[in-house]
Parts: C-alpha cells; sequence; structure tokens
C-alpha cells in the first residue's frame, strides 16, 4: 500500500514541477518498449537573445520601404523539432502610434543564409511567408509560420527579413492625426513550438 | 546476531498527502503543447516621414535682399536656390512644393509657395520667397516691425509635409530698405 501511495505522489509532484516550471525546457526519461527518450531542449533566440530592440526605424513615407533583418536561431534536440508563428501587437497605444500602427504594411521573408538580399529597394531573397500572396499586407494583421529546425537535427539558423511600407496615396493626416513625424512601437513575437 | 525485520507502519499523513497532490496535480491546466513551446520577441519603433534634405546639412534657407523683385523695391525673403532643380526634380522622393512658415510674436503661420508647380516650380531661379511691403497678409512684413522667424518644408504628395528646413530671421526697419536678415 505504501508503494501505490508513494507511486501516487511521485506522479502528483512531477505534474506539478512539468507544468510550474519554465516550460521551455523539458527532461524526461523514460523507457518504452526498449526505446529510450533521452533528455531534450526547445530553445528560441533572436541573434543569442530572448528580447532585442530595433529602430527606431526611419524613412517610411508612402511608398517608401524599410527593410530589417533578425537571425533567429532555434535548438530542439531530443528528436523534437521546432516550428515557429510570427505575429505583431502593439506596445505604445498612443492615438499616433495605434494610428501608424494600423496604417503601416509589412512583409515577412525566411532566408537561409545572411547574405540574403534585404533591402529597400528589389526583392528580398529567400521565401516570402507573410503575405502569403506577395506583395505587402496589414503589419497589425501580420501572420507568418515555418519550420526552423527539423526532427533530424538539433540546430538551425533561419534569417527573417521583414520589411516596412506605407501604402502610396495614404493622406497626409489619417482620423486626425498628421503622420509625418507620428511615432509607433510594437512588438513581433516569434513563438516555436516542439514537433515530432 | 540476528536481524529482525521491524514491520513498516504506515503514516497517518501519507494517505491524505497523496489524495491532496493528486487533486492538486488534476486541477492544474496540462497543455500538451504548454511543455513543447518557447518565445522570443523584437520591440520595433518606427517613425513616418521623409528624411531631412541633406543639401548643405539641412541648413539651405538662406537670406537674400532687401532688394527689388516682383515690383516692389525692398522685398526680402528666404532663398532656398540651393536646393537644386535636379534634387528636387529627379532625386526620390520628389516634392511638389514648398510651405513656407512665418512666426511673429510667437504666433506661426504658413502659405504654400507656389500652387502652380509646373510653371514656377520647375524654374530653380524662383526659390525665393519673397516678403515686402507692410500689411496683415501672409507675404507681408509685420506692421510693428517685430522680429519674423520663417521656415520652410517640402510638400511631397497628398500633402505629407518633410522636416523642416533651417530658420532665418528678419528684422524690419522702419526704412524697410535697412531690413536685415540673420541666417
Amino acid at each position: 500500500m505504501k508503494r501505490v501511495v508513494a507511486l501516487t505522489a511521485g506522479v502528483a509532484l512531477v505534474l506539478l514541477t512539468g507544468t510550474g516550471a519554465t516550460l521551455a525546457l523539458w527532461n524526461d526519461t523514460e523507457t518504452v518498449e526498449g526505446a529510450a527518450l533521452t533528455s531534450g531542449t526547445l530553445n528560441l533566440t533572436i541573434g543569442g537573445q530572448e528580447q532585442v530592440a530595433i529602430g527606431p526605424l526611419t524613412g517610411l513615407y508612402p511608398g517608401g520601404v524599410v527593410a530589417t533583418k533578425i537571425t533567429l536561431d532555434g535548438q530542439a534536440s531530443g528528436n523534437l523539432g521546432l516550428n515557429f508563428a510570427a505575429s505583431t501587437s502593439l506596445v505604445n497605444t498612443s492615438s499616433a502610434s495605434s494610428t501608424l500602427f494600423g496604417v503601416l504594411d509589412a512583409q515577412l521573408y525566411t532566408q537561409p543564409t545572411s547574405s540574403g538580399a534585404c533591402a529597400a529597394t528589389g526583392t528580398p531573397g529567400g521565401t516570402q511567408l507573410y503575405p502569403t500572396g506577395g506583395g505587402f499586407g496589414d503589419l497589425s494583421a501580420l501572420a507568418a509560420s515555418g519550420t526552423l529546425v527539423g526532427t533530424a537535427s538539433d540546430t538551425a539558423t533561419t534569417y527573417v527579413c521583414v520589411r516596412f511600407t506605407i501604402p502610396s496615396g495614404t493622406a497626409a493626416t489619417v482620423g486626425g492625426i498628421e503622420l509625418s513625424g507620428a511615432q509607433t512601437s510594437f512588438t513581433l513575437n516569434i513563438a516555436g513550438e516542439g514537433t515530432r | 546476531m540476528s536481524t529482525v525485520a521491524r514491520p513498516r507502519r504506515r503514516r497517518r499523513w501519507q494517505a491524505p498527502l497523496a489524495a491532496l497532490l493528486v487533486l492538486v496535480a488534476a486541477g492544474l491546466p496540462i497543455s500538451a503543447s504548454a511543455q513543447w513551446s518557447t518565445s522570443v520577441s523584437a520591440t520595433v519603433t518606427a517613425t513616418a516621414g521623409y528624411a531631412a534634405l541633406p543639401v548643405n546639412n539641412g541648413q539651405w534657407v538662406s537670406c537674400w535682399g532687401p532688394g527689388y523683385a516682383n515690383g516692389y523695391q525692398n522685398s526680402v525673403g528666404p532663398d532656398f536656390k540651393s536646393v537644386q532643380y535636379l534634387y528636387r526634380n529627379q532625386v526620390a522622393p520628389v516634392f511638389t512644393n514648398f510651405q513656407i512658415y512665418r512666426t511673429v510674436n510667437g504666433v506661426t503661420t504658413s502659405a504654400p509657395w507656389s500652387t502652380n508647380p509646373s510653371s514656377v516650380l520647375g524654374d530653380q531661379a524662383n526659390y525665393t520667397y519673397l516678403f515686402h511691403d507692410r500689411g496683415t497678409a501672409f507675404h507681408n512684413l509685420p506692421n510693428d516691425n517685430s522680429a519674423m522667424q520663417v521656415y520652410v518644408r517640402p510638400v511631397y504628395a497628398n500633402g505629407w509635409l518633410g522636416p523642416k528646413s533651417n530658420t532665418i530671421t528678419i528684422y524690419p526697419q522702419s526704412d524697410l530698405s535697412q531690413t536685415s536678415c540673420q541666417r
């Protein structure tokens, strides 16, 4: 009886610990029909950092394009793969910031090497993930996903080229806000999820 | 020496503790994806607007006059001929006009430099906005000879305004021919 009690308590502790810890890391070893599952790690960084600051980006006017590139590093050991999904959210919620955020368009490319083209002019190299139909899409609706680390690999790096613009023909004043000189602050979120 | 195994005794708190842990664990949301996810973020700041004209490091307005112009003996005003026609017309982004600003006694008003870009804006010899005489109209000098600050902003498509130029100050005198201008 005591063994049952101890086992039950142990299972409960494992469950509690598993849900309360930093979720990016998991370690476990079990034996299932002779196959060993070893410990694994799931990790995602931008240039080695979990949070980075970009900007201030300038030169945004109707028809003008501003490009920036980030290095996305992924680690998924232990027979794990790593998929990612990008989205945006407004940080500065002032009228000027939210208005400009709503006006801005964006496009997102992934590139296998750091030398991929990512400039204000020309077409970026790599694969366009947003918008899927080409061109630019609403920054506020940005949604892009892809595979960073395959299950057969432990680490991988992809280069993400993000370009921003204000659509040609945009009026100087939108909703009573003069856009020239307006500043916005938003977050480009990249969520990683382990795969098998 | 013989060893007598003592019977293990179940402690009374073990069973309730195990039951409690099971209940608590069952009550927690255990998301399959939660243990398989991670995230990073980049905070991006962006400012809308055209870049400042690089001509003369942004100091592209100088003083002109007083002198004869447009039928007035003592015209005076900002001269922005340094913004070359070539730059305005052929270097993207192309602007379509200038907006002139004047500040007198803390009050700033503005007016387009020209509403006829095809004939006037195409001639860099006209890149001078002249103030003359006295009166309340925008192109006149202050009646009370107050100092007047003047700067210029390029106007792009759809009314977007570029960064302002440097500011010059005009000091009218009772004898307008003695009016001075300081950059």
